[in-house]
């Protein structure tokens, strides 16, 4: 038995009314400063780690720019080229049955969350959301590991997402 | 008990207030203080079919348990009695310090209270700060009654209870009477059965009694139904096919990190002078003497472990749950309710696989991957194959499944995974270059090939078997996936456990179009993964997903419980 042909029915033909949302684009700004932060600590960190571990650092302190820097280089190229990359893969969709999600760079993957199995909702705003009026939604299943991130959505829209799945969750069976 | 003795109890109603409370407990911040204290009602004796906490009202256990903490704090003990017998410590300090902490049981038990209500079970206890746990009756999964040594010398039974949330037991009784154990645990699992109109299982407690008639046949009214006894020749054959010889390794280890290994040489072999050079003929010799014994040792308390945990072990059935009742020295009853049961998983190790045996565990949301319910979730020590898928398929709502076909992944898997054994080799025959250069006698040149090709068969062997071990089979309503080289682990669910589908794809996937499909279900935490099909094309695994996804979404839970309630 090789790759299985018996696949007798067709793709399923549901009615797509909701298509696949991309994010805000303020997110991305929000992405980059985070993604800045996290690179001027790491350079540090990695300056630090020179300074400490090559020996004799006085006597070759023409090192301290070049031996780091291809480390810092990449780690900068990587804060600037990452979020958008991240930003153009991520979708959600609000499909008639479930919430689905598609994201990852490196490590894709397309999430399916059926209304019925939601435990509970969440929005959540961190302190950089709140100054770009963005907020996460968050949604809970029964399974471990599973919650549904959607992150930069506007925080109207969020509310209004969470409130409709909420009362959606509200229909559920019997979870477990 | 039924719903209308609730109501007569006023008391049942008011489950937000403590119905004990002392002095100690009345913290200002609580927002429960200047309660009015009340009596607590002794446990009565065991000849009224009827008792209090099963009425509401707030009950401590019987002062057994007080006997039951003693003991397991005496054992605590010994490792302090040790140290007494080194002698840098006054026994007469030892005696103090035992004495307190006895008088500190008698405290636990003054404090500790339960008391079930219409919606809940509820737990108080706490010396100074009150720990009040409240269990809804419709969150408990599980509920095992366990009986130690000591617990039998006392004439009682420990109930735990366990509920979705906390890592760790959710609700554990340390002693009630064997009836109430029992009785307790038909009321907390009866419930949701009692709601929809249907009678609560009877069982008699320790399944003597259990009549035995033909696995199959269901539709039996209010019995239970005993499905499987396991002989001791047969947990034998469970033990010494277990392969857990790690332990033994493991123990072995140990004893090598805690004593010199000279010290554990002269034990094991007393004719020796001194410790042999490792790079010696003789050291060697030494060395495999040690990794037979560990291997022995591993084995010997596999199969020490299996038989005194799995002991007389009987999987009966009632019309609503499983339950298991096993062990020798700890007797074990374990109650899991069909409806709680969100998968169910075959399990093959390789020397199993040679005779055609397998194991069969349930997979339940609640039990915690905590010491104390290890291995309750088997409900199948060891049995043939085609026994295991019988049982299994039966758990799950699917009678006569047979050893489903499947459907194997496509060649590009193997492929991955052939590639992944040669690159594997090559990085072991580059270790081996690396370790050459250190070594005066060995040249790099010949010892990093040698590695290499060494590692090559049987990393090509496992690679195969890896792929082999991989399948996907689609049952309508439900879904059986597998994976694993040596030991083969089959998931058979219920497409309805569902919680959510995921397709996931690595860069190495998607280099040849493939892609994982995660089956999320209600599962111990961090105990194994979500169960999946690794390496569909990966259309398939888009297929499946969106094809499933509306499956799941189409039949509810509930509807397909009721359905299969053989009612």
């Amino acid at each position: 038995m090789s790759i299985p042909d018996e696949i007798e029915a067709p793709p399923p033909s549901r009615p797509e009314s909701a298509e696949p949302r991309e994010l805000e684009a303020r997110v991305l700004t929000l992405w980059w400063i985070t993604a800045s932060a996290r690179a001027v600590l790491f350079s540090t960190a990695i300056f630090m780690a020179f300074l400490l571990f090559v020996p004799n650092i006085n006597a070759l302190s023409w090192l301290l720019p070049v031996g780091p820097g291809p480390f810092v280089v990449a780690v900068v190229v990587w804060a600037i080229i990452v979020p958008p990359l991240r930003f153009r893969r991520w979708r959600y969709a609000l499909r008639p049955d479930d919430l689905w999600i598609r994201q990852g760079l490196l490590w894709r993957s397309v999430s399916v969350i059926p209304y019925r199995r939601l435990q509970f909702v969440d929005t959540r705003q961190g302190p950089l959301e709140n100054l770009f009026d963005l907020a996460q939604l968050v949604v809970h299943t029964a399974a471990p590991g599973t919650s549904g991130l959607v992150p930069g959505l506007d925080r109207a829209e969020a509310e209004t997402i969470r409130e409709r799945l909420a009362a959606l969750a509200g229909e559920t069976d019997d979870p477990v | 008990m039924t719903p209308s003795e609730f109501g007569a109890e006023s008391d049942a109603e008011s489950d937000t207030q403590p119905e004990v409370r002392g002095p100690i407990t009345a913290r200002p911040d609580s927002g429960e203080s200047g309660l009015e204290e009340r009596e607590v009602e002794r446990t009565g004796t065991p000849e009224a079919e009827d008792h209090p906490a099963l009425r509401g009202i707030a009950t401590r256990l019987p002062s057994s348990a007080i006997g039951i903490w003693v003991a397991q704090s005496l054992i605590g003990l010994i490792p302090l009695a040790l140290v007494v017998l080194v002698g840098t410590m006054s026994v007469r300090l030892i005696v103090v310090l035992v004495l307190a902490f006895q008088v500190g049981h008698v405290l636990t038990w003054l404090r500790f209270t339960w008391r079930l209500d219409e919606s809940s079970l509820i737990i108080e206890r706490g010396l100074l700060m009150r720990q009040r746990r409240v269990i809804p009756r419709d969150r408990i999964q599980t509920v095992d009654l366990e009986r130690t040594l000591v617990h039998r010398l006392l004439g009682v039974t420990e109930v735990r209870v366990e509920a979705i949330g906390a890592g760790d037991t959710e609700g554990a009784l340390p002693a009630v009477e064997p009836w109430l154990a029992d009785r307790l645990r038909r009321e907390l699992l009866g419930a949701r059965t009692r709601t929809s109109g249907r009678a609560g299982a009877e069982v008699t407690p320790f399944p003597n009694a259990a009549e035995r008639s033909a696995p199959d046949g269901h539709g039996e009214a209010e019995s239970s139904l005993e499905l499987e006894r396991i002989s001791a020749r047969n947990l034998l054959l469970a033990g010494v096919t277990g392969g857990r010889v790690g332990v033994g390794a493991a123990i072995l280890g140990l004893i090598s990190q805690v004593a010199p290994a000279e010290w554990v040489a002269r034990i094991l072999l007393p004719g020796l002078e001194q410790i042999p050079d490792p790079m010696s003929v003789a050291g060697l010799r030494l060395l495999l003497f040690l990794v037979g014994m560990a291997f022995l040792v591993g084995f010997l308390t596999s199969l020490i472990a299996t038989l005194l945990v799995h002991w007389r072990f009987t999987l009966t059935r009632t019309p609503t749950a499983l339950q298991v009742t096993r062990g020798l020295l700890t007797e074990h009853r374990d109650t899991v309710p069909f409806r709680r049961i969100q998968a169910v998983r075959i399990e093959e190790n390789w020397i199993r696989r040679i005779f055609g045996l397998a194991s069969v565990k349930v997979v339940v949301a609640g039990r915690a991957g905590s010491s104390q319910s290890a291995g309750a979730d088997l409900i199948l020590p060891i049995g043939t194959r085609r026994r295991a898928f019988e049982l299994a398929g039966m758990v799950v709502g699917l009678e006569g499944v047979g050893v489903p076909e499947m459907t194997w992944m496509p060649d590009q898997a193997r492929r991955r995974r052939r590639l992944r054994a040669v690159v594997l080799s090559l990085l072991l025959g580059v270790g081996g270059a690396v370790v050459a250069t250190r070594v005066e006698t060995w040249s790099p040149e010949v010892v990093g090939p040698v590695f290499a090709v060494v590692a090559l068969v049987p990393s090509l062997i496992l690679a195969h078997l890896a792929w082999t071990g991989l399948g996907w089979a689609d049952l309508g309503s439900h879904v059986v996936v597998r994976e694993g080289a040596l030991t083969r682990r089959w998931v058979l669910l219920p497409l309805s456990a569902t919680q959510e589908l995921r397709t996931v794809s690595n860069p190495f996937q998607r280099r040849r179009d493939l892609a994982t499909l995660e089956l999320h279900i209600a599962r111990p935490v961090g105990v194994l993964g979500a169960p999946r099909a690794v390496d569909l094309s990966d259309e398939l695994a888009e297929e499946l997903r969106e094809r499933w996804s509306i499956r799941l979404t189409r039949t509810s839970r509930s509807e397909e419980v009721v359905a299969d309630d053989r009612g």
